[in-house]
């Protein structure tokens, strides 16, 4: 009996000493500083500089609930130099009190000069390699040329930069045709595959007309607003071309789920808005003369939700001809946005090449694939076909209007 | 045993005297020190006579009316088995003289014979409905204190020559009746020839209550079962009689010992075998639920708070550091602090009177959280974790010493290791569980393809057919409600 006890408690003082060696991590929330986006820069002379924005809590009110907004800022913006990314993170050891905690960080920015000069490989190794970071934070990389602007921007109802980008970035994502919101993870495993490059997202700190003027203020101070339009384009972890917002149509049409996002199909001189939804295109490769071809066949739903036009799109023939120009447009767009890339930037964002290992044989794309971007994808030849439908055509038949009187 | 307990079993039965007189003064004798007792010589037509009973204890109204007058009668003629009005046992030896006259019974001394008569009367509770057992469908009665009753009221439950109440007396100052119950022909004979023994054993001064019985019957002081139940409902037990338990009642409290209760039957009332199937389902999650969260509550919270911050939502992180910013204590000492308090209150608040009870709990609720939050001793979320684990715990009063014990388990392991130091305490807590018997059955055998209908859920009644054979050995079936192709006869 006593036996059996003792070799239960020395069991229970094994596992305590096995298990509690490997778990030094324990941290009182309040210790921390919780770091929610970071903007990662290359000085001149070669060394990083990683601005972050930081959580700041000015004390609780009196029932102990958050306090909202009203205490001043809420959040502090600090910048730490370092000839490497650890050592960067070592500097905050000294100049912030508490303890960096990154696992809630939600955005992280590069300049564009770094990820188009540099790449950001070093970074993605450290973000990779280190326990605290995150895979959920959503990548950006800064048109501005002070790229430290957009911590100024105006966030609207948020309260901090992260959570702004972080809520638009996974609430908006499917009714956004004009960008991609790209996290760690979907990049890093976008740049693991084989016949693929990644993309990453573009953010612009531009400044606005003020929204109103407060009376007897002559000068209102100008304010920027955060713009998420375009694409970058990656070849390897190195930025080669960003796309504009209608060109980073063709990706989000090709790439993405895309869930009822608004745009607009021109008809004649007017428009027609509708309400977009596709399905992941079939796309079939083939391999002949040392040249690659590649047939695109997307499936669109359109919703209408906006006629300027004089077509009825109650009437089945109307409709068909909507349809008809719907397609035109898809297709010339998405032709033209893989031909620039194609020609300019020699990246494969769609993914063609992993469709071509998955269709051919697997030598042949063993043969290829070194040359796949450089040559066979800037060459191949391409076909696109769109097949839109329009499924409903809103809530009333003829223009408003039309038969009124 | 000692000197004297020897010389005492060794001493000749004492003979009753042969004269009233003489009677009477070997009565007082032994008796006469305390004035309670009423010692009565009086002169009949014949003899005389003495009658000794305890006030207090008797219906004086019988005995003046059924025992008195008629021996007083001009035309009574030596006749006791006419005289008396009430039934009478003969006592012939001193000994059972005096157990007589203690245990309540008036005795009366005529012509060299001793005659004992019940005329039992004494204050006593009424049949009410026992606090914390207390239920919305079925019956509200309860045991009381006085055995005569308790065995009235089962008897009145279980209609059958099957009932056995076995009598045994234990106690060298209390000569506490003690009564085993049991169904002859469906308890489980292991058990009960375990407990018979057991009991039958036990010298000791004086047994006041069931409690005692259960520490002098569990074979491991220190295990947080003792597979021993406790219920204070003549449905209940009756329930657990018919499940093949035996049931252990004294005299003197309401708490009635039911032998072996597996761990799934801490958490199962009475109500969820009278309600609909439904209805009980829910009830069962919502035990185990509450039992689930009173152990684990504080011990994860302070787990994830402390270690895993990444897996807080964010908003919540941010309000959680907002509500501890000024505190002075650590995560898993406010939560400790919080547990002991709020263990400290349920303790006052049981033990004061009624009124100050609930000021008690006012001040208590209110004084300790909130003002301990607002003076910034505390945060805010402790309060809230603490206060999860213990309205939960209250939902399970049954498994109130694991629980207790289990929850600072849990929460001194997730505070050194995080979520780890969670796990390891599961695998504590089950090899504990597993390990455990109750007098030679597993307390986790629960798990054969018969009994799982009712344990953690409970099938519809039509379906529960037999008896958990885990306790019960034989006469396994409890009703027959199918035909031979297994269709529903009703």
């Amino acid at each position: 009996m006593i036996k059996k006890r003792l070799w239960i408690v020395v069991m229970i003082i094994i596992m305590l000493v096995a298990t509690m060696s490997g778990r030094w991590s324990r941290q009182e929330p309040k210790n921390l500083a919780i770091g929610i986006a970071y903007l990662y820069e290359k000085t001149d002379e070669g060394i990083y500089s990683i601005t972050a924005e930081i959580v700041h809590l000015s004390g609780t009110n009196e029932s102990g609930a958050a306090t909202g907004g009203q205490s001043g800022s809420l959040s502090i913006i600090r910048n730490f130099k370092g000839p490497t990314v650890s050592e960067t993170v070592r500097d905050t050891e000294v100049k912030v009190e508490k303890v960096f905690f990154g696992s809630q960080n939600r955005v992280r920015f590069f300049s564009e000069e770094l990820a188009r000069e540099d790449g950001i490989l070093d970074i993605l190794d450290f973000f990779v390699r280190d326990h605290i970071a995150d895979e959920r934070p959503y990548l950006f990389v800064v048109k501005n040329e002070k790229p430290t602007d957009i911590f100024e921007a105006d966030l609207g109802g948020s309260a901090r930069l992260g959570e702004h980008i972080h809520h638009i970035a996974s609430k908006r994502q499917d009714t956004v045709l004009t960008t991609t919101f790209v996290n760690t993870l979907k990049f890093v495993r976008e740049y693991y595959c084989e016949g693929m490059q990644p993309v990453i997202s573009v953010v612009e700190a531009k400044e606005t007309e003020a929204a109103y003027k407060t009376p007897g203020m002559e000068d209102e101070p100008k304010k920027t607003e955060l713009v998420f339009e375009g694409l970058g384009v990656m070849k390897g972890a190195k930025l080669v071309g960003l796309l504009s917002e209608r060109e980073a149509m063709t990706y989000t049409l090709l790439r993405e789920d895309i869930k009822g996002a608004h745009t607009s199909i021109p008809v004649g001189e007017k428009e027609i808005g509708v309400k977009l939804s596709n399905s992941r295109p079939k796309i079939k490769t083939s391999y002949e003369n040392g040249r690659v071809k590649i047939n695109i066949d997307l499936k669109l739903k359109l919703s209408v939700s906006e006629n300027e036009t004089e077509y009825d799109v109650s009437q089945y023939r109307d409709i068909k001809i909507l349809e008809n120009i719907a397609n035109n447009h898809f297709r010339k767009e998405i032709e033209s946005t893989i031909a620039k890339i194609q020609r300019e930037y020699k990246s494969d964002i769609f993914g063609f090449g992993m469709h071509f290992h998955v269709q051919q044989k697997h030598d042949l794309w063993e043969s290829i694939k070194e040359e796949w971007d450089d040559k066979y994808f800037a060459e191949a030849d391409i076909t696109v076909k769109v097949d839109s439908k329009i499924v409903f055509s809103g809530e009333t038949r003829e223009k408003f209007g039309v038969n009124a009187r | 045993m000692n000197e004297q307990t020897q010389a005492v079993a060794e001493a000749k039965p004492k003979k009753i005297a042969s004269s009233a007189a003489r009677f009477e003064k070997q009565i007082e004798e032994v008796l006469g020190k305390s004035f309670d007792v009423v010692i009565y010589r009086f002169k009949t037509v014949l003899e005389e006579a003495v009658i000794i009973y305890i006030d207090g204890m008797v219906n004086k109204d019988l005995v003046d009316r059924d025992i008195i007058k008629p021996l007083k009668l001009q035309d009574f003629n030596g006749d006791v088995n006419l005289t008396f009005k009430i039934p009478f046992i003969k006592a012939d030896t001193f000994d059972k003289v005096l157990t007589s006259i203690l245990d309540g019974n008036a005795v009366v001394y005529y012509n060299k014979s001793v005659y004992s008569m019940d005329v039992k009367m004494f204050e006593k509770r009424g049949v009410e409905t026992p606090p914390g057992e207390e239920v919305n469908r079925g019956p509200k009665e309860g045991f009381t204190e006085n055995i005569g009753t308790n065995m009235s009221m089962l008897r009145r439950k279980l209609k059958t020559t099957n009932l056995i109440f076995e009598k045994i007396v234990i106690g060298k100052q209390s000569n506490t009746v003690i009564v085993l119950t049991y169904l002859d022909n469906i308890v489980n004979r292991d058990v009960l020839d375990q407990v018979r023994e057991k009991l039958k054993k036990i010298n000791t001064d004086a047994i006041l209550e069931t409690g005692y019985l259960e520490q002098y019957l569990e074979e491991k002081p220190f295990s947080l079962f003792s597979g021993i139940g406790l219920s204070q409902k003549p449905d209940v037990v009756a329930m657990r009689l018919l499940n093949g338990k035996v049931a252990i009642m004294c005299d003197g409290t309401p708490h009635v010992l039911t032998i072996p209760e597996l761990f799934i039957e801490t958490i199962h009332t009475s109500e969820e075998y009278y309600s609909r199937t439904i209805q009980a389902n829910i009830t069962r999650f919502l035990k185990i639920l509450a039992l689930a969260l009173s152990i684990l509550t504080p011990g994860v919270a302070v787990a994830i708070i402390t270690f895993h911050q990444e897996m807080l939502p964010f908003t919540f992180l941010i309000t959680l550091i907002q509500a501890t910013q000024g505190t002075p204590l650590t995560e898993a000492s406010e939560l400790f602090f919080l547990a002991i308090m709020f263990e400290l209150l349920k303790e006052a608040g049981l033990r004061m009177p009624k009124i100050i009870g609930a000021s008690i709990t006012i001040v208590g609720g209110l004084v300790l959280g909130e003002t301990a939050m607002r003076a910034g001793i505390v945060g805010a979320p402790s309060v809230i974790f603490v206060a999860i684990a213990s309205v939960a715990s209250l939902a399970v009063t049954n498994l109130n010493e694991f629980g207790i014990v289990y929850r600072f388990i849990f929460l001194f392991l997730g505070s050194i290791m995080g979520i780890l130091g969670i796990s390891v305490g599961i695998v504590i807590m089950l090899t504990q569980l597993v390990s455990t018997e109750a007098f030679g059955i597993p307390i986790l055998a629960t798990f054969n393809k018969e009994e799982v209908k009712d344990s953690f859920i409970r099938y519809p009644l039509k379906e529960i057919e037999f008896r958990p054979s885990t306790v019960v050995k034989y006469n396994l079936r409890r009703s027959r409600l199918k035909n031979e192709k297994g269709e529903s006869i009703l």
